[in-house]
């Protein structure tokens, strides 16, 4: 029984920077209908910008992982306004094949950039080691932070598209971005400011996962978890993208505890199939029907 | 027997009944009018017919089949085809490409005769092409026969969508809107390209139309549809001198 | 920009379907002719390096082929393809491997992604987009997984070596041999992708991504061609797993990851999508521009070539550029460069 709960405990925590990263997917799918390929390289950049700060230049954790996570919103910012302006009005999967080209280029200049390359760092984290014990089950302090940290996020990320100006302008402009141009909505400024939040995210999750695991080129991959994350929980709905995190991590950790060798690997996608093969259009979805 | 008959069909969408207890029939070779303001249910009545809706309740029998049991692709092996509101034209490839289509229901080749592109494929794509060619005749298509879809003008974009629904050879062809976006003078010429079509290809006609001029020239029969139910139906004359026709859609101040 | 607003300006005529042999123009035949002979010449002048890297566009226009079919022709996007070629390569190993010989080996690969590509289509009928990409995405991993846990199969990570191709009392295992086998499938492949264009079932399959409700309408049976989509793009992709098998001797999982799948959408992107010469730019593209790039880095760089990351650099800008200065690829650049030939030509 404690084994279980701890598989419980530890793989929350996984589950956490999943949906971290499928809190990405969902703020930009959700306003610019765009399926972002590139998330789990922003991950994998914002623990590379982090390692560089906290590693190499000597910063402490907590101020690495804040330019980390700046730099990358900011980069985040900069291929909305660069790029994916230009493909505004063209068919989703043209999008979705220059998110495909972006990921190609951020992986590569992460490889040949000198410092990084295609070498595995290690990023320890300050809590490194420190666990604390909760009736028999052991609690790493890192996996607490995570939780808490992505717990906090993400209300703040619910609470702000519910309550404020801003998240409400960014809801109109991803039901009908055309007439909330004419109510006055800046509509391109808001794209942009949702790439960056996404962006943010990722990264978040990149500087959160480092410690648990290694920064490395590849990394991105990982962040390829967070998509059936994403569909679990209702592409358009942001708890749901945190539920969905959180069960995958769970569901993974189950499976590297009581099944075979390899079943972990990919038990976040038997699951997204398992789900997918009962409801075609997500857990939550709707079929779109075109009027004729 | 009539070649269409509707009856007592209905639908509801949530809490609104679009179409409520319509019934009506279509015989061989005839042209049937649609009229009736926004909204009264007459593309409603073409969906369910071409069953991209189904039915809360009704018949629909055509040439004896219960139609309400089959799918939408089911429906073009029976003979009958429908032009759309809205234009749906296969928009990524070619005139002749979408009116070849219009043939598909005539194949009789399987996947291995057409991947070894045998004689007997050959000859059914030449038997195709002439029909296209027909077609393409008919209706004066030619300069546009291998131009891409998104370079052409409405009105011809129109003719290849009716090319392609001829290319089925139906018995019941449902035109939804035929003249709309048309100017006056492509107006009159659909008038007459509609009594062509009935002429030379033995076609039964029904349209949805809003334009009178045309429903008056060219149906043999008139139904005046409002908020779902029949209003009343007739020949282009009687409709005309209906007065509840002529308050609800005409304006009861003109006649 | 786009090649639909050249044909808005230069009248509603154009010139014929560019896709079936009778309908290249007449100087695309005769480079056609050229390269043909000089594809079949090639081993005697050179053998080694670019006899390899030939014998892989080959078989990568094979698996491309495929993917046009899926993706180009119906629409239906696909980002699990290299699932298909690792159950070809590896069933047509296990045949040879047990001595069964290399005919029945490559009926099996082709039988074994067949049979993979309807069990896929089944589901994927009622998924479109963003959901069928994912799953057709899940599905690759989940394939890569079993490749590495199917030990008795397919031997897990380590991999196994392909043994030679033996027709009768014959071994084709020289270079050359691959070459020209892999050649002959591919003009097979080309001829029945092109005869499929021409007739109902390709017709069906382009109507059915431009618009379900029109083709129902004109009674197409859209499971049924979707599903024939589905298989013929697994048959091509399992024929090109065994092909590349060979070509290399020797296989295992980490060949066939999302990498592989993602190189095969970039390559149909960058050639042309929904055209089959596309297929044969991209291919083109895949395997030689990273060859080009590098020496071209090389002389920056003083000789230190072998520098990862390149590949991807060069695909990924590749493909960014031509998604915003020309979606449709190679191949409308070949047709532009082909009307201002003909243009320039009759002046």
């Amino acid at each position: 029984m404690i084994a279980f709960l701890q598989q419980i405990v530890s793989g929350s925590a996984v589950g956490i920077v999943y949906a971290l990263v499928a809190l990405g997917f969902v703020m930009v799918h959700k306003a610019t209908q765009v399926f972002n390929f590139a998330q789990g390289e922003l991950m994998m950049l914002g623990a590379f910008v982090a390692y560089t700060f906290i590693v190499l230049f000597g910063l402490p954790f907590w101020l690495g992982g804040v330019i980390a996570i700046a730099s990358v919103a900011l980069f985040g910012a900069a291929l909305d306004r660069i790029l994916l302006r230009r493909m505004v009005g063209t068919k989703p999967f043209t999008i979705f094949m220059l998110t495909v080209g972006i990921g190609f280029c951020i992986r590569s200049i992460v490889m040949l950039v000198p410092i990084w390359g295609t070498e595995t760092y290690s990023l320890p984290s300050p809590l490194q080691g420190k666990v604390f014990s909760l009736g028999g089950l052991i609690i790493s302090a890192d996996h607490a932070v995570i939780l808490l940290t992505a717990a906090l996020v993400t209300a703040a990320l619910f609470a702000f598209f519910q309550f404020t100006r801003l998240g409400l302008a960014m809801r109109a402009i991803s039901q009908n971005s055309l007439a909330a141009s004419y109510l006055g909505v800046r509509v391109d400024s808001l794209f942009s400011i949702v790439w960056a939040l996404s962006a943010a995210a990722a990264a978040l999750a990149g500087v959160m996962l480092a410690p648990l695991s290694f920064v490395h080129s590849d990394m991105g991959q990982i962040g390829l978890k967070a998509i059936p994350a994403a569909v679990l929980g209702g592409f358009d709905s942001l708890p749901g993208a945190l539920v969905g995190g959180l069960i995958i991590g769970i569901v993974e950790a189950l499976a590297g505890f009581y099944l075979p060798e390899g079943v972990k690997d990919v038990a976040a996608y038997i699951v997204l199939l398992v789900v997918l093969a009962v409801k075609p259009r997500g857990l939550f979805g709707h079929a779109d029907v075109k009027k004729v | 027997m009539a070649l269409l008959d509707v009856h007592d069909l209905s639908v509801q969408f949530g809490g609104l009944k679009a179409v409520d207890g319509v019934s009506f029939s279509v015989n061989d070779n005839e042209i049937l009018a649609i009229i009736g303001p926004n909204g009264a249910g007459k593309t409603t009545i073409f969906n369910m017919i071409s069953r991209i809706y189904m039915p809360s309740r009704g018949s629909i029998t055509f040439s004896g089949r219960e139609l309400t049991s089959l799918r939408s692709d089911e429906l073009p092996r029976l003979g009958l085809a429908r032009t759309f509101q809205n234009i749906e034209l296969f928009a990524g490839t070619t005139v002749l490409s979408n009116i070849l289509l219009g043939c598909h229901v005539h194949r009789r080749t399987g996947l291995v005769s057409e991947l070894l592109f045998l004689p007997v494929a050959r000859r059914q794509e030449s038997a195709f092409r002439a029909q296209v060619d027909e077609l393409v005749e008919f209706l004066d298509l030619a300069t546009y026969l291998h131009a891409e879809i998104t370079s052409l003008p409405y009105g011809v974009r129109k003719a290849v969508e009716l090319a392609r629904a001829l290319a089925i050879r139906p018995k019941l062809l449902l035109l939804d809107e035929p003249s709309s976006g048309l100017n006056v003078d492509e107006t009159r010429r659909v008038g007459e390209l509609i009594g062509r079509i009935r002429d030379r290809y033995r076609t039964a006609i029904v349209m949805v139309e809003h334009d009178m001029s045309l429903v008056n020239r060219v149906s043999d029969r008139v139904l005046a549809l409002d908020a779902g139910r029949v209003m009343a139906e007739g020949s282009p004359e009687e409709i005309r001198n209906n007065d509840a026709v002529k308050s609800a859609y005409l304006g009861a101040a003109d006649a | 920009m786009s090649r639909k607003s050249d044909a808005a300006a230069a009248g509603p005529a154009r010139s014929g379907p560019r896709t079936t042999i009778a309908g290249l123009l007449g100087w695309q035949r005769w480079l056609g002719m050229v390269a043909l002979i000089a594809l079949a010449v090639l081993p005697w002048l050179h053998s080694g390096y670019w006899l390899s890297q030939l014998t892989f566009v080959a078989i990568y226009a094979i698996a491309g082929f495929g993917l046009q079919i899926l993706l180009g022709f119906a629409g239906q996007v696909s980002l699990g393809q290299a699932a298909f070629l690792a159950s070809g390569a590896y069933a047509c190993a296990y045949v040879e491997r047990i001595g069964l010989g290399a005919p029945l080996g490559f009926l099996a690969a082709i039988a074994v992604a067949t049979a993979l590509g309807l069990l896929v289509a089944l589901p994927a009928l009622r998924m479109s987009g963003l959901y069928l990409a994912i799953a057709t995405m899940s599905f690759g991993f989940i394939v890569e997984e079993v490749a590495s846990r199917w030990t008795s199969v397919t031997g897990g990570n380590a991999g196994i070596t392909v043994p030679a191709i033996r027709i009768g009392g014959m071994s084709l295992g020289q270079p050359w041999q691959i070459y020209y086998l892999s050649w002959a499938f591919f003009l097979v492949v080309f001829l029945l992708s092109a005869n499929l264009l021409r007739t109902p079932a390709g017709r069906a399959m382009v109507a059915i991504r431009d618009s379900e409700i029109a083709a129902r309408s004109s009674g197409i049976r859209v499971s049924r061609i979707k599903g024939v989509a589905f298989g013929l793009s697994a048959a091509f992709a399992g024929l090109a797993g065994a092909l590349y098998g060979h070509a290399l001797g020797f296989i295992s999982p980490d060949q066939f990851t999302i990498a592989m799948s993602l190189d095969l959408l970039v390559m149909i992107l960058i050639g042309g999508l929904g055209t089959l010469r596309g297929v044969i730019f991209g291919s083109v593209f895949l395997v030689v521009s990273p060859e080009l790039f590098q020496q071209l880095i090389g002389l920056f760089t003083a000789g230190n070539t072998e520098v990862a990351g390149l590949r991807p650099f060069l695909f990924g800008f590749s493909l960014i550029f031509v998604l915003l200065f020309q979606p449709n690829g190679i191949d409308a650049l070949v047709t532009r460069a082909g009307e201002w030939l003909a243009t320039a030509r009759s002046r």
